[in-house]
């Protein structure tokens, strides 16, 4: 297969591209979305507009659940950040002798709460926020979690072995960097493809390696299968913190958490506190684990110290990592770009934009090197016209969902019973509805008629915002509440890019005959 | 696909044949390498593990891309199971006289 | 700021090695330049993205400035690949050699 060697790789390129390009596109919309979910879950809880102390907040929650939960294995706290501005908490309930724990699923509200600064619970609405847009990113929705996992590491892989195949098969794709063009008619869908898969290359060589890295252990359990029996003793080898302690049944009060972290945040340099686990509360053997925030450097895995809940004595602190164990940590956190900052994050969207371009145009180009080569252009065959459809539920159907999915945020009523739910479930629904609509119509109308509700969609966002909560940009001008402001201008400018989109798509005319042999000529060869 | 770059049956089988090679039982030759680094690399026993799971997405890619980069469909497999036989046999033996954890 | 300054540096750093091609530069620089000054300026491209490096990692500490580093090179080149598409089109068509492959 040697002469064949790119043949063979273009053909595989094409196909198994085409196959896991609908599921990337959905992986590439959530994640870069995800890259601000602190601010999409603020915007969908606009009742919360505390930015409190976080010591004293996190005071406030230790108060909150001694009182709540006193009884509790252990709890957990995220401290307000910069990006967040509630606590939220999580406990596990005592462990009853004889008694299978708990598998923790079901509602999360059994064993979780969010407080404010006040250790108050919050009275938001009911809503996943971001947070559903990047748990989507990897874990899908209405189906096993270890299925999507599997699911989108089979995807990653591909998309691995395309970005090495790429850079072999083009071996002068840097020398040739500035060759790319941005052409015109039907080669534009091919140079988008080209230019964006190129000039954002290192990002997806980056994204795409250390995404594979963030669920390793589930797709390549046998590096440690093959050095433990079970993966739990490499667990409690590697996290010492991790030990269960014994509980003594002597009752004994919690020492103040404030000293604690400043301790913690000079021994890290200034680093903030991202978790603070108490251990048995309440009882003698308790102890408090506080853990660095991801924030504070790009290493995802913080360190962690643990004291005495008694006496505040320091009793351990995790040890230095090792340089693979540094190294997985670096990448995990390259991946999820918690440690970004407002110019590195925004740079980091703007990759997963172009990243999310290449394989849309991808899936255009798919159909677009077809058209021309039909037999009869007007009556496609079954094959064609299901790809075309399916490519503008993907393409137009996703977006026009999450728009819709934060339309609902504000106008399901407030009360209703599995609000959250409900929330995600119309996202689904208009994302189904599209794909119905691109069945049901003629394609090029379906596809301006999708892509200008989507423009619609993300146009509605700051309107209906406007008329059903009090925060919006023009009082966020005059507050400095810059989130809210920041919010419209995101979507309007969603709403602009679909609808320069819809537009182009209207304008766009079906290759002729005539020109559809030369075009098909260039495109055999790309 | 009714279109003339569309491959022969026997460039299809051929085509096929090699995604067997580069999937199934790449998965499992990528399993036994990192098994075995994770093993016998310089390093602590869960430095190891982590060192090795890190590396095995790039032995995976590497050996899918030199399967569909081989002349000859045959020397593929011949090598495939030729390697995945001999190092499986070296990682039962590593396993029976070190053990687990 | 730093971010702003290491971006104007990797944007100057990358139309300086895109002036230095000489493919590139009827296109990009209106003429064809000599030997002596092509070589120039590749040495300034190159030279001005390490300074964008060492003002990053200075300015956002070793790690975060690598990683913010190459960022920036992306948008940089990202940037002067669109300005060079830009001048092209503007150009009235001529005799240009096949766009590519």
């Amino acid at each position: 297969m040697k002469d064949g060697f790119r043949q063979s790789m273009a053909w595989l390129h094409t196909w198994t591209g085409l196959l896991l390009g609908w599921l990337l596109f959905a992986m590439f919309v959530t994640g870069t979305a995800a890259y601000f979910q602190e601010e999409i879950s603020r915007w969908m809880k606009p009742e919360v507009t505390a930015a409190p102390d976080r010591e004293a907040a996190t005071q406030a929650a230790i108060t909150y659940l001694h009182r709540t939960q006193p009884d509790a294995e252990s709890w957990f706290i995220s401290p307000p950040s910069a990006r967040s501005p509630t606590v939220s908490t999580f406990w596990q309930p005592r462990k009853v002798e004889g008694e299978e724990p708990r598998k923790r699923r079901g509602r999360r509200g059994d064993t979780s709460a969010t407080l404010d600064g006040q250790g108050q619970p919050v009275t938001a609405r009911e809503t996943q926020g971001g947070f559903f847009l990047y748990r989507f990113h990897f874990d899908l929705h209405y189906m096993p979690v270890y299925w999507a996992r599997y699911l989108v590491g089979v995807a990653a892989m591909f998309m691995l072995i395309a970005i090495f195949s790429g850079i072999v098969t083009h071996k002068k794709i840097f020398a040739d960097f500035f060759m790319l063009r941005f052409g015109k008619g039907q080669r534009s869908w091919l140079d988008a493809h080209n230019v964006t898969a190129v000039f954002a290359l290192p990002f997806y060589l980056m994204i795409t390696y250390t995404g594979l890295v963030t669920l390793a252990t589930m797709y390549m359990p046998w590096g440690i299968a093959a050095n433990y029996s079970k993966p739990d003793a490499f667990f409690e080898e590697v996290f010492p913190g991790r030990k269960e302690m014994e509980r003594s049944d002597i009752g004994a009060p919690l020492v103040p958490v404030r000293p604690l972290m400043e301790v913690a945040r000079q021994r890290w340099n200034g680093a903030e506190i991202g978790s603070v686990r108490i251990a048995l509360p309440g009882d003698q053997n308790s102890t408090i684990t506080l853990t660095r925030a991801s924030s504070g450097a790009i290493g995802s895995r913080g360190e962690s110290m643990v004291f005495s809940g008694t006496t505040g004595d320091l009793l351990e602190e995790s040890p230095t990592q090792g340089g693979a164990m540094a190294t997985q940590s670096v990448m995990i956190g390259l991946h999820a770009g918690r440690f970004a900052g407002w110019g590195l994050r925004w740079l980091y969207f703007l990759s997963g934009v172009g990243g999310t371009i290449m394989v849309g145009s991808g899936l255009v180009l798919w159909t677009v090197k077809r058209r021309a080569k039909l037999p009869d252009p007007a009556r496609p065959h079954f094959g064609f016209r299901l790809v075309s459809r399916m490519n503008i539920a993907a393409i137009a159907g996703l977006p026009a969902g999450i728009a819709t999915y934060f339309l609902a945020n504000r106008l399901l009523p407030l009360g209703m019973a599995e609000r959250a739910d409900w929330e995600i479930h119309s996202l689904f629904i208009a994302w189904g509805a599209t794909l119905i609509w691109a069945i049901a119509r003629p394609e090029k109308r379906a596809w301006v008629e999708s892509l200008t509700l989507a423009a619609g969609l993300f146009g509605a966002v700051p309107v209906v915002n406007a008329l059903t909560v009090p925060r919006n940009s023009i009082n966020g001008l005059r507050s400095g509440d810059w989130l809210f402001v920041a919010f419209d201008i995101a979507m309007l400018m969603l709403a602009v890019g679909f609808g320069y989109a819809a537009h182009k798509a209207a304008r766009a005319t079906t290759a002729k005959p005539r020109r559809a042999r030369a075009i098909k000529e260039e495109l055999a060869t790309a | 696909m009714a279109s003339r770059a569309s491959p022969a049956p026997r460039y299809r089988l051929a085509v096929a044949s090699r995604v067997l090679a580069a999937i199934p039982l790449n998965y499992a030759l990528t399993s036994i390498v990192t098994a075995l680094l994770a093993r016998h690399l310089p390093l602590s026993r869960a430095e190891a593990s982590v060192a090795a799971t890190l590396t095995s997405f790039l032995i995976f890619a590497l050996i899918a891309m030199a399967i569909f980069h081989a002349r000859s469909t045959a020397k593929v497999w011949v090598w495939m199971i030729g390697s995945t036989a001999l190092l499986g046999t070296l990682l039962a033996l590593s396993l029976q006289l070190g053990g687990r954890a | 700021m730093t971010h702003i300054i290491a971006i104007a540096l990797c944007i100057t750093g990358f139309a300086c090695l895109c002036a230095a091609m000489v493919r590139h530069q009827p296109d990009f620089v209106g003429r064809k330049l000599d030997a002596g000054t092509s070589r120039m300026l590749r040495h300034a491209g190159f030279a001005l993205l390490m300074a964008a490096l060492a003002i990053d990692m200075t300015g956002l500490g070793a790690g975060y400035g690598a990683v913010a580093w190459c960022a920036h090179l992306t948008l940089g080149a990202g940037l002067v690949l669109f300005r060079l598409n830009r001048a092209i089109a503007r150009q009235p068509a001529k005799v240009k050699p096949a766009p590519k492959r």
